[in-house]
């Protein structure tokens, strides 16, 4: 019996894509859930079932979006520093291969938002900017900052990346290297929270050779 | 490949649409029964959460595969799927506090040669798939899980759901198809569930069931050690 879908090979490039890049990010949540317990941190079930949850409302605004309607967040008060300390925590089963320097204020750093989909959209720029790094055995660095606005940068000192390729991430079927997972639908979906929360997400060459991400809100 | 986002293939969306609809359902009703697990002060069982998201990743890597057409490379081994059975039913226990699940296993142990994710995976979909509908159409809802033993190994799952009309059942199976617009899911599990099958050289069909719903059955083969 054959079992091919009745579709276009365009249909099925774009399947294909979001099917491989979603296998990648549940393996990686299962690597992350299998961390947690195996390090017996506190409360490791609770945020095994936080990175759960986070990755199934993915899914569920992703598919709000395919109907056309737009994302909505119920914005509460959210301390982005424990948001941030969450994600570095979960990342460090795969930073092992590239150092992670974390640069955070001592104190809380308030802003309204959905802290569930910011763990999210964090999660999936520090996963690629880690992996990018890992893959050149290179360093990568996490900082929040208050100036005039709140930014979070996510960058590395490489592999080097051209700008032509840069302009690419966000691009549903992207990738950074063929030897690295997809991340375009992943970081489709941050570019909508982060718009969300009225910020912006930008992608430049690191001054160290590599990849510089910026989250900023206003 | 890149990809507009503005510029989709329209079945692409559709497909997308419809397969986010299933797994978005998926995962908030793992978290919902881990949620109520917690709030009714029972132990979080992660060693299930965790087979189910194993099995959950393979599927999503399976898929594009099976789309182009290509064969699955299955890790076989004899599996006990009275075992498996009693595992998935032990997984939903949650959301069978809600729907009575019945389970009755005529051969005990039953084995096959099969690949343990998959089948998991296969199986735990059929009976989701028979929770879901039969939650959410009726308040009396009621499932029945039942493997015996004959030529071959059968496991059939029975509910008193919707059931398909006599004109769809040979398109269940087919990734574009919904029959109900109410209720999140697609035809991605089953179609899944078909290739996962068909490839340990067993089958999945479907029927009206005794219940009144819909009656899965899934056969696979005796594991060759205990037909020898």
């Amino acid at each position: 019996m054959s079992h091919s879908l009745d579709a276009n090979h365009e249909t099925l490039d774009v399947l294909r894509s979001f099917l491989t890049e979603n296998a990648h990010i549940l393996g990686n949540l299962v690597m992350e859930v299998e961390q947690c317990l195996q390090e017996s941190r506190p409360n490791a079930k609770e945020q095994a079932v936080r990175v759960l949850h986070a990755y199934s409302l993915q899914l569920t605004d992703l598919s709000l979006f395919f109907e056309g309607e737009v994302l909505e967040i119920y914005p509460r008060p959210v301390d982005l520093v424990i948001v941030v300390r969450d994600v570095v925590r979960m990342l460090a089963a795969r930073c092992e291969e590239a150092s992670c320097h974390v640069s955070m204020p001592p104190s809380p750093i308030w802003i309204r938002g959905d802290s569930e989909r910011l763990f999210r959209v964090f999660l999936i720029l520090a996963e690629m900017v880690c992996a990018h790094a890992a893959y050149g055995e290179h360093e990568m660095f996490i900082a929040l900052e208050r100036g005039e606005g709140l930014r979070i940068t996510l960058s590395n000192t490489g592999p080097a990346i051209s700008e032509e390729r840069i302009a690419l991430l966000g691009s549903p079927g992207h990738r950074l290297h063929q030897d690295l997972p997809h991340e375009g639908w992943a970081l489709l979906y941050a570019q909508q929270v982060v718009a969300a929360h009225h910020g912006t997400i930008q992608y430049t060459q690191s001054p160290a050779g590599g990849l510089h991400v910026q989250v900023s809100f206003s | 490949m890149l990809f507009h986002i503005d510029r989709l293939p329209a079945e692409a969306t559709r497909l997308l649409r419809l397969f986010l609809a299933g797994s978005s359902h998926t995962l908030s009703n793992l978290v919902m029964d881990l949620d109520y697990a917690a709030q009714e002060g029972k132990p979080t069982d992660m060693e299930m959460v965790l087979r189910l998201l194993r099995a959950y990743s393979v599927q999503l890597a399976d898929l594009p595969l099976l789309m182009d057409e290509q064969p699955l490379s299955l890790y076989r081994r004899p599996l006990d799927l009275a075992a498996m059975l009693r595992a998935v039913e032990g997984s939903m226990r949650a959301r069978f506090e809600r729907v009575p699940c019945a389970l009755r296993i005529l051969s005990d142990p039953a084995w096959i040669d099969g690949d343990e994710t998959r089948l998991y995976r296969v199986i735990w979909l059929c009976v989701e798939n028979a929770n879901l509908y039969t939650t959410y159409i009726r308040d009396d809802g009621e499932v029945q899980l039942h493997l015996e033993v004959g030529a071959c190994v059968s496991v059939l799952i029975d509910d008193n759901g919707p059931g398909v009309p006599a004109l769809y059942l040979a398109q269940l199976g087919t990734p574009s198809l919904r029959l109900y617009d109410e209720i999140p899911g697609s035809g991605w599990s089953l179609f899944y569930a078909r290739c996962v099958l068909e490839a340990h050289g067993g089958a999945l069909a479907f029927e009206e069931s005794p219940l009144g719903g819909l009656r899965v059955r899934i056969t696979l083969p005796h594991a060759v050690a205990s037909t020898a």
